[in-house]
């Protein structure tokens, strides 16, 4: 290979490293990319067979780097990696020395082991492998001995499956480094499951390696030297374990270790006294074990109480599953092609690793309808031997690794039940490939046979849609699902009666799938005439043993239908004026802020189908017009539109709209408040954009050229979005606020936050 | 007692590398293979068993060698009908560490009457050549013995060899031990232990 001109290879990780190094990729972009699988070019790897694509194990080293805390703004460079590679391969040189070598080899004038006895010369007392002594050197060579057998008897079995591993050589590397970490990590020293977690790593690095003498820039050479391929496993591995060797502790800290680290009063263990033992033992926790509680006691139920409840009533215990998935990062659920890109996204969101515990949920969310319907051992079946999901039938879907790691971050941005919702319907649409697919578009019609989930052919995804209003950010969006194309479909036919239908069957879907409110509402078929819903009053048949009267649940359902209807005229609204041409209405600006109200109006609709107050509040639903533009005029001209919010003072030349009962205008809202407008307690804020505004500046995403840009952004591509399918939302990004995500608006570009648009334009 | 079909936890420890994962794939898959990967936490697998009373269902819990008790909690050692300990013929320490797993897991399943808790014990790899033998036969036998007369069987998931009367030996220990432990199902987890007492207690059902 070295002798070649440019081997396949070579040119592919040139390729790689180029556009890691030299493409201006920011480093938050080539996280984003990674993530989404569309860092590396697959076509480096020549044949399909091989786990790893060129170009890996650079990426790995510039996420897990060490030595220099990355601005995510910045762009990375290759001399600061190398720097600190080469600081790295010394110190993996120096350790393997000092670790592996044994003591006599390590002195000056090394004493022949048969001699020592005789021998009057220095230490020798102390530094003989038969002194007694506890500082004898040979004592600590001997114990090392034995975790070597230990790693050996475990590196030999790694995966077994792959010719690579059976190689002496690497097998050899590979027990030296987790060697070395043992004895650097004298706490928890060695423990199974590491080898399989270096495994990968020094797989991918070996795959970049070259020789001296490849054609490729030096720079690359240098980071890919394969002489270095075990130093830098090293440092990889030495990396990663930083965040996944807490889920290695196996034995209580000593105390003194602890007040030597200044740890705190035992910041990461509890010494509790478990009451009922017979023993009186202080049981000391394992990291692992409070981790896997957390992860299935706190995170899932707060997600999916119903799953949470499933597991809890089987008597599942979190450990069982968590303890393999954890501290080997998911290789033996995926396999190893899969495991990679996996690491891909897991390394780039966050060196931690913390995102891992929401892969968890993630994965568990997946086999939910196995969990729920099982009994003990299916349960413990569907984890142990996790499924491998079926190969989607779309060419452009994504990989079941990316949208595991998309709905680990949307969990981990918004961790709440109609997260879980949609991800289950996603699960659904994009994994488990059936006839609910094919069904028409027209009419997702309910069969009383099928499960909640797969009934969804549109899928709402309100809270991807809340969470991520940045819609720009879909200009680097991976292409549409089949949800998204059948929604988008529907829209572009322009029939704006079919798309109130559309909308109003999606957010009867999304009710029914907020679990809490799907527990007693069961609304009777809503098919192609659910709109409007006069026509919809038959109750069915309640068996007398129905817990509540008859009469209070027609109340119920009555008052669910009220406000469904409100909601679906509100949308009505909605849809009509992001409907409405630019181009075609004289005064652009007041097209813009009835828009910005629209949007306000819809995060309303969401904040009520997700909080579901008692009392629909009017003025926030429909702004302006008050909903007294009925569905029927969906389809009028330009002319006719209801200009909501038209009469506000500062726009006197605007056309004055229908208006029944105009409301008062609310207190002007600054424009970098807008984010916060979601927020349900918040009084709606007529004025949302500024009118002073007038560029469109679009944050630049991947270069698109800008009238793209626009078009991704216009209002109908923008309602399509409503039916997106969490792929299509680039992450790894901070949430924007939300009434419910995690607020932090730190790195959150407020230009880009509050204008989900693309309406409001900037100087 | 009614012939339903009863669930039986079997639990199998010993060293790292002693051939626990191949022992129950042997027994439940009638399969060897030597690819198998380090067992990291916990596997299992169940198994369909008639005995002369009733079928059993036998769900075998196979363990890490490495793993630390406190890890996999204390409910998963509770339930525990019968525990298999299995040590290596061919590595001394492996079987001097049968006494630890013995204890520990004592200590973590706290069944009501320790001295009676079935335990079979098994020395693996029987099919390695007879020069790399490290524990006899008559030293296995021995300890067993004084550990109360376990049941120990000499196996080869290998070659398949004592695999299958070793587990029907586990099933039917498994199932006496169950119906024993019903017994004490009224009370409460921290019923006080002392043998005499439960003895007299229990011995009228």
């Amino acid at each position: 290979m070295e002798g070649t001109p440019v081997s396949t290879s070579e040119s592919a990780l040139t390729e790689a490293f180029r556009r890691l190094f030299s493409s201006g990729l920011s480093f938050t972009r080539i996280k984003d990319e990674a993530l989404n699988d569309r860092l590396l070019s697959k076509a480096g790897s020549n044949s399909n067979e091989a786990p790893s694509i060129s170009g890996r194990s650079i990426a790995w080293k510039l996420f897990l780097a060490k030595h220099e805390p990355l601005q995510s703004s910045s762009t990375p460079r290759a001399a600061s990696l190398l720097d600190g590679l080469r600081k790295s391969r010394q110190r993996y040189t120096r350790l393997l020395e000092e670790k592996t070598k044994p003591p006599d080899k390590r002195l000056a004038e090394p004493p022949t082991v048969g001699k020592t006895v005789t021998d009057s010369t220095r230490n020798v007392n102390l530094n003989n492998p038969l002194s007694l002594h506890n500082e004898n050197p040979w004592s600590e060579w001997f114990a090392g001995l034995e975790v070597k057998q230990t790693i050996s008897q475990d590196v030999e079995r790694t995966f077994p499956d792959m010719p690579f591993f059976r190689e002496a050589e690497i097998q050899n590397q590979l027990t030296n480094i987790l060697f070395v970490y043992s004895a650097t990590h004298s706490r928890i020293g060695y423990r199974q499951g590491m080898h399989e977690l270096l495994a990968p790593l020094y797989y991918a690095v070996n795959f970049d390696a070259v020789g001296e003498h490849a054609s490729v820039e030096h720079e690359l050479r240098e980071i890919c030297s394969r002489d270095w391929v075990a130093a830098d496993a090293w440092a990889l591995f030495d990396a990663v374990m930083d965040g996944v060797s807490s889920w290695y502790e196996w034995r209580e800290p000593d105390p003194r270790l602890v007040l030597q680290e200044q740890q705190g009063p035992l910041s990461g263990h509890v010494n509790l006294v478990i009451p009922d033992g017979r023993h009186g033992i202080q049981a000391w926790v394992a990291p692992i074990v409070k981790t896997c509680n957390y992860i299935q006691n706190d995170l899932l139920k707060k997600v999916d109480p119903n799953l949470w409840a499933a597991l809890q009533k089987a008597g599942i215990e979190p450990q069982l599953y968590g303890i393999r998935w954890l501290r080997l990062l998911f290789t033996r659920e995926f396999d190893m092609t899969d495991t990679m890109k996996l690491w891909d996204g897991l390394f780039a969101c966050d060196p931690s690793l913390a995102l891992a515990q929401w892969v968890c949920v993630a994965m568990l969310l997946r086999v939910r309808t196995e969990l729920i319907n099982g009994d003990y051992s299916s349960q413990l079946t569907s984890l142990l031997r996790y499924p491998s999901p079926k190969k989607s039938k779309l060419n452009d879907a994504p990989t079941h690794t990316c949208l595991l790691l998309q709905h680990a971050l949307t969990l981990q941005m918004s961790p709440n039940p109609s997260t879980a919702a949609t991800i289950n319907m996603e699960n659904r649409a994009l994994l488990d490939i059936d006839s609910n697919v094919q069904e028409p578009p027209a009419s997702p019609r309910r069969r009383p046979q099928v499960s909640r989930q797969a009934q969804s052919s549109f899928i709402p995804v309100r809270d991807r849609d809340t969470n991520h209003p940045g819609h720009s950010r879909q200009a680097s969006s991976p292409p549409l699902g089949i949800p998204e194309m059948l929604a988008r479909g529907l829209l572009e036919r322009g029939e704006s009666l079919g798309i109130n239908k559309t909308l109003l069957s999606a957010v009867s879907e999304l009710k029914r799938n907020i679990p809490d409110i799907s527990a007693f509402v069961k609304t009777p078929s809503q098919g192609s005439s659910s709109f409007p819903l006069e026509d919809e009053h038959t109750i069915p048949e309640r068996p007398p043993w129905e817990p509540k009267s008859r009469l209070e649940v027609e109340r119920e359902m009555e008052a669910f239908r009220r406000r469904d209807k409100r909601l679906g005229e509100a949308l009505g609204w909605i849809v009509d004026t992001l409907l409405q041409d630019e181009e075609s209405v004289k005064d652009v600006q007041a097209l813009r802020r009835r828009r910005g109200e629209a949007v306000e109006s819809l995060a309303y609709i969401r904040d009520v189908l997700i909080s579901d107050p008692a009392e629909l509040e009017e003025d926030r639903l429909l702004k302006g017009n008050s909903g007294q533009q009925p569905p029927e005029k969906v389809g009028t001209s330009q002319a006719e539109e209801p200009e909501s919010s038209l009469q506000q003072r500062d726009r006197p030349t605007v056309i004055e709209p229908p208006t029944i009962a105009p409301i008062a205008p609310p207190l002007p809202v600054s424009v970098v408040d807008s984010g916060s407008g979601r927020k349900i307690s918040r009084p709606p804020p007529a004025t949302q954009f500024s009118p002073n505004v007038s560029v469109a500046r679009r944050p630049a995403s991947g270069g698109a050229d800008m009238s793209q840009e626009l078009a991704k952004s216009a209002p109908w591509n923008r309602t399509k979005s409503d039916f997106n399918r969490p792929t299509t939302t680039v992450l790894p990004r901070k949430p924007p606020p939300t009434s419910s995500g995690r607020q932090d608006s730190k790195s959150v570009d407020k230009s880009r936050e509050f204008d989900p648009l693309g309406a409001v334009e900037y100087k | 007692m009614t012939p339903r079909s009863a669930l039986l936890k079997v639990i199998i420890l010993g060293d790292s590398g002693v051939g626990k994962t191949s022992l129950m794939n042997q027994y439940v898959n009638k399969r060897f293979s030597t690819q198998y990967k380090a067992t990291i936490g916990a596997d299992f697998l169940t198994k369909e068993v008639e005995t002369e009373e009733r079928p059993v269902t036998m769900q075998l819990w196979d363990t890490a060698g490495q793993e630390r008790f406190q890890s996999l909690g204390v409910a998963f050692y509770r339930g525990a009908d019968c525990c298999v300990l299995v040590f290596d013929v061919n590595s001394s320490k492996s079987f001097q560490a049968l006494e630890s797993w013995r204890d520990e897991f004592l200590i973590q399943s706290s069944p009501h009457e320790p001295e009676e808790f079935p335990f079979v014990v098994l020395g693996n790899k029987v099919d390695v050549d007879e020069s790399k033998r490290q524990v006899t036969q008559k030293r296995a036998l021995a300890w067993c013995q004084a550990k109360g007369n376990l049941p120990y069987f000499e196996t080869s998931a290998k070659e398949a060899i004592n695999v299958e009367q070793a587990f029907q030996t586990v099933a039917i220990k498994a199932l006496q031990q169950e119906s024993e432990e019903q017994l004490f199902s009224d009370y409460p987890d921290s019923f006080p232990l002392d043998p005499h007492e439960t003895q007299s207690s229990g011995c009228s059902c």
